[in-house]
Formats: structure tokens, sequence, C-alpha cells
């Protein structure tokens, strides 16, 4: 089951093309990032799925009932927007009350909601500042907040952790993975790194398309690679005579190696620390699959 | 369709982030100072007026002034000026309002326009430009944020024209020595008078705001609106045009001016559709404005 389905969908801003007929699908429960350049479509995609932007053809589905309604999504989708600024005359937690009564709840569960969702990304004792008076961190804390607001099954954050400092990065990140089985999530963000460790799906956008999407372990063929970071020089032969039909790389200080399609990688990889050790190789890391960052250099290389 | 429980909830957080700002607290400020130095300038115009005609009368006829009523000007000569009006019953209407409430009518008419451009006009701009609205209506159907909009719009326009005469109610009790309770209904009858006014014009400039995107756009653009319907409105109403072109006048119809006279009558022959063509020239407004919005991006 699909949380978002997305077919050939195309937008323009004037004469300039947003999206270019794109195509995806995001699994119901998983945590997808968005991947891409500056101006590839990212944000719009995010906007068209929250019913913001207009589309010029194409299909769109969120949650199965077709494209964004307020009358049937309402509550059920969320959205951070990128530099959005909300009223700067209320204190944040009437905001966040505010929201939470506009996604239906009463006045008394909006109150207690909007403070929990102040203390998840920890600005309880800012509740009564306006948002004007926030750090530029606080304010990216305000707007996770305001998107975690009861219990949506679609969250959309645009850039979650831009700008914030390592400590918060980390717990945002958290508390991102915190959600995975409450809520779909589609996160963009240009650390790919963090993305890698927090979601398991991931689409690649290049000037308004789709050029590659797929479950991490797919992208980062985790399932048919096993990267060995080595402090010493390895005896490739030996190496290949036990890793028969396995392709192996070396470029100090990593070797690559890949699984035979008929063999598990688990087992690839048992055979090949097994021979690493008898050789007394110093092993410092083992990694499964390249990392996000290098599927994606490949791929623009590849263009 | 819209969302009754949410359109409250927009109107409600629109009144109080309205409450909160600066230029709300600064232009009611200006207004309630306005009507204050008004109906304090007013009333000791007609005193001044009342004292001079006494004394000049008192001169003539050779009677002691004390001896002659206090009151000389405003009862003779408010007959005079309101003989000019050509409707005998807004006439007589005219004649049993306390002069306060003519004069905060007058200027509570005159002014709401101007107070509307100043408090509301720009607000779903802004928040359309600040992306404030991308927090709302992900949450909400376009029509009812916009709705909730308006309706706290409105409610911030009473609570200031009703302020405003509440001032001018406490000058005229602090000075005016005719003043009664009634002065207080009529006081009130002023507001709700320019309030129906006024909707016309926030209905007119609320569209403008959903399509400008930006409050100084919106602003200007509701500002040429305004002056603009003012001169068509002198032009198609002129009798030397419409002799030569019949039936040019009721295109002022479609003018909150037209409308303006009949908001001063008794009874509801001429009242009702006065205030239904203003609700409805609002309205339209409105609904243009929100029609382009509704196909655009937020």
């Amino acid at each position: 089951m699909n949380a978002v389905e997305l077919e050939g969908v195309v937008k323009r801003y004037g004469r300039q093309l947003a999206l270019n007929g794109v195509s995806l699908t995001i699994p119901k429960g998983s945590i997808c990032a968005l991947i891409g350049p500056n101006g590839c479509g990212k944000t719009t995609t995010m906007g068209v799925l929250a019913g913001l932007l207009q589309i010029e053809s194409g299909r769109v589905d969120v949650l199965g009932k077709g494209p964004f309604d307020a009358r049937r999504h309402a509550g059920r989708v969320s959205l951070m927007p990128q530099d959005a600024v909300p009223s700067g005359h209320v204190p944040i937690i009437d905001s966040l009350r505010y929201y939470a009564e506009l996604q239906g709840m009463d006045r008394a569960s909006a109150k207690r909601e909007a403070q929990a969702s102040l203390e998840k990304v920890q600005l309880s004792d800012r509740a009564r500042s306006r948002f004007g008076q926030l750090s530029h961190g606080m304010r990216r804390r305000f707007s996770i907040a305001q998107a975690l607001l009861g219990k949506p099954e679609l969250v959309l954050l645009d850039e979650p952790t831009s700008g914030l400092d390592p400590e918060l990065v980390v717990q945002i990140r958290e508390l991102i993975m915190s959600q995975r089985r409450e809520a779909t999530m589609l996160v963009s963000s240009h650390i790919l790194s963090e993305l890698e460790s927090m979601c398991d799906h991931a689409i690649f956008m290049e000037r308004g398309k789709v050029v590659r999407h797929g479950t991490m372990a797919e992208l980062t063929s985790a399932n048919s690679i096993v990267r060995y970071t080595l402090s010493t020089d390895p005896d490739l032969p030996a190496l290949e005579l036990v890793l028969q039909g396995s392709t192996l790389e070396w470029k100090e200080p990593v070797l690559t190696v890949r699984a035979p399609q008929s063999q598990p990688v688990e087992k690839t990889n048992a055979l090949c620390l097994k021979a690493l050790l008898d050789q007394g190789a110093g092993i410092l890391e083992v990694d499964a699959g390249h990392s996000l960052e290098a599927a994606y250099m490949e791929l623009k290389r590849g263009q | 369709m819209l969302d009754g429980k949410k359109l409250q909830v927009v109107a409600r957080f629109e009144l109080l982030e309205a409450l909160r700002s600066r230029l709300f607290i600064i232009v009611l400020s200006i207004y309630g100072a306005g009507a204050a130095i008004g109906s304090y300038a007013f009333l000791k115009a007609v005193e001044a007026a009342d004292e001079a005609a006494r004394r000049a009368l008192s001169k003539s006829m050779g009677v002691d002034e004390s001896q002659l009523p206090a009151d000389l000007v405003r009862e003779n000569a408010l007959p005079m000026l309101t003989g000019m009006v050509r409707d005998e019953a807004l006439r007589e209407e005219l004649l049993k309002m306390p002069p306060l409430s003519i004069f905060y009518g007058f200027m509570a008419l005159n002014l709401v326009a101007l107070f509307v451009l100043a408090i509301s006009t720009g607000t779903m701009a802004q928040d359309l430009s600040s992306g404030a609205a991308r927090f709302a209506l992900f949450r909400c159907d376009r029509l009812t944020w916009a709705s909730g909009k308006l309706v706290g719009q409105e409610v911030l326009l009473a609570a200031g024209l009703t302020a405003g005469a509440l001032v001018a109610g406490v000058v005229g009790a602090l000075l005016d020595s005719d003043f009664s309770s009634d002065t207080w209904l009529w006081l009130l009858r002023a507001s709700f008078r320019a309030w129906l006014y006024g909707s016309a014009y926030l209905g007119l400039f609320a569209g403008i705001s959903l399509v400008a995107r930006s409050p100084l756009k919106a602003r200007a653009l509701a500002l040429f609106l305004w002056m603009g319907m003012g001169i068509l409105h002198g032009i198609v109403t002129a009798d030397l045009l419409n002799e030569r072109v019949p039936g040019l006048h009721y295109l002022g119809l479609l003018m909150p001016a037209e409308h303006r006279e009949a908001l001063w009558t008794p009874g509801w022959q001429r009242y009702l559709p006065a205030a239904l063509a203003l609700l409805a020239i609002g309205g339209a407004g409105f609904g243009i404005g929100h029609r382009i919005f509704r196909g655009r991006d937020a």
C-alpha cells in the first residue's frame, strides 16, 4: 500500500517547468528521502502533495484518497514548509493551538497537543515567545513541532535540520525516526549522510524529474556490496580464491566486495571477514553497500 | 464547502492576532482620538454658535441673555439645515437624532473606508506573502480560511467603530447638556450604519488582498479602487450625463456610495435594500477574489 502516488505530474511557474512529468510512489509507513540539487523540484513536490500548488497535468494520490483535499486530508497530512513565517503577533503556543484546532481538535486537546509538541522539540520554555523572537534553530524547531501536531499519517518535512546545531540535528533525527511506525514521512535535505541514517527509501530528483528511486538498500547496493576499511593491504589473490564469483576492488583503504547474485551478501561477508582475519588484516570498519552520497555522485557522473 | 467550526477558529485567531498587532492599536488609537477630538470640537462649535446667537438676539431684541433658550442653534439651525434634504422621512429622522450622533455617523461613514484600508486590506496578502497561510491551508480549505479571516475583520471593524462611538459618547456625556441615554443608542446605530457601509469595502478589499500577494500592493490597489469608485460614482450619477445617456445612473448601484444616504432613512423600505446591496457588493468583491485565489498557488 502506498501513502503517495504521483504519475506524470507537470507543474510550471510561468514559463519555467518545475516538475516535468514526475512519477513516484512512497510506501506507507516508510521514511523517504527526497534528494536533489537546489531547484530540482523537491519543495514543489511537497507543495503539490499538501495541496498548496496547482498542477498542470498528471495524477496525484495522497493516502489513497485522490489529490489533496482539505475535507479529506486535513489533520492527516502535514507539512513543514521551508521558509514560511507564521504570525508574529501571538505567542508560538497560541499559533500551535490554532493549527491544532484547525486540524479538528477541540480546545482542550489542542492546548494539550500544542504543549506536547513544544516539549518534543524542546521549546516549552519559549512557549510565550513570538516567532520573531526565536533564533533560526528555534524557528526550525517550531516548524517541526507544528508538522507533528496530532497524528498525521503523512508528514512532509522540507529541510528540517538546515541551520541547526549538531546536537539538535541528532535530536530532530531521533524525533523523526521515532515516528517511523506512526506516519509516512517524506524528508528533503542536502545532508545525505543524515538522510541515509534515518530513511528507508529515497528519491533522486534532477531538473524536475525523478531520476532514480527505491529502497535505501537498493540505492546503496546494501544487498550486494560490503565495504571494508582496512589499515593494511589485503592479500587479494588469496581473497579471490575464497570469494569465488565475487568482484573485488581495492582502493586504499577501502576494499569493496560485490557478492555474486547466487549468494546472499551475508554469506559473502562472513567468508570475507574470516579470510581477512586469517590474513591478519586490520579491519577498521565494515559497511553494507555504498554510502548514499556515493550512490548520488555515481548517478550524477552517469548523467 | 464552508466548515463552520473551522471558520470560527480562523476568525477567532484573526481577532487575536489583530488585537495584538501594533498597526491595529495605532489605527484604533488615531480613530478614537479623532472621534474624541472631533466630538469635542463639534460640541464646542455648537455651544459657541448657541452663545453667539443668544448674544446677538439679546442685543437686537433688548432682552437679557438668560431669558433666551440655551439651544437656539440646535433648535433652529438644524431644522433649517435638514430642510435641504429632499427626502421628507429622512429629514424627520435627522431631526430626531441628537446632533452628536449625526456628527459621529457622518464622520464614521466618511472614515470607514480608510479604516478598512489601513487595518484589514493587507492581512490576507500578508499571510500569503510571508507563508503564514501555508501553515493553515493544509489544515482547512481555502474558502473556510479566507471567510474566517473576513469574518474576523468584520468583527474587528464593528469593534473599532463601536469603540469610536463610545469615545464620542463619553465626550458628549461630559460636555453636552442635552446628552441623554438615547444618545448612546443613536451613536450605536451610527456605528452599525458605518459597519454596513464599511462591509462593502471590506469585502472588496479582501478580494484584492487574496489576489495581490503583497500587502503593499493590496493597499495600493484598494486605494485606487476606492478613489476610482468615488470618481466613477460621481460621473455616472451626474445629471448632465444622465440626460444624454438615460439609465447611466443605474451603474451607480454597483458602488457603495450610492447606498450611503439610504442608510440614514427610517423604516425598512430604503434601508434594507441599501444594506443588502452593500453586503452584496462586499460579497461579490470577496467572491471574485476568492475565485482567482482558489485556482492559484499558495
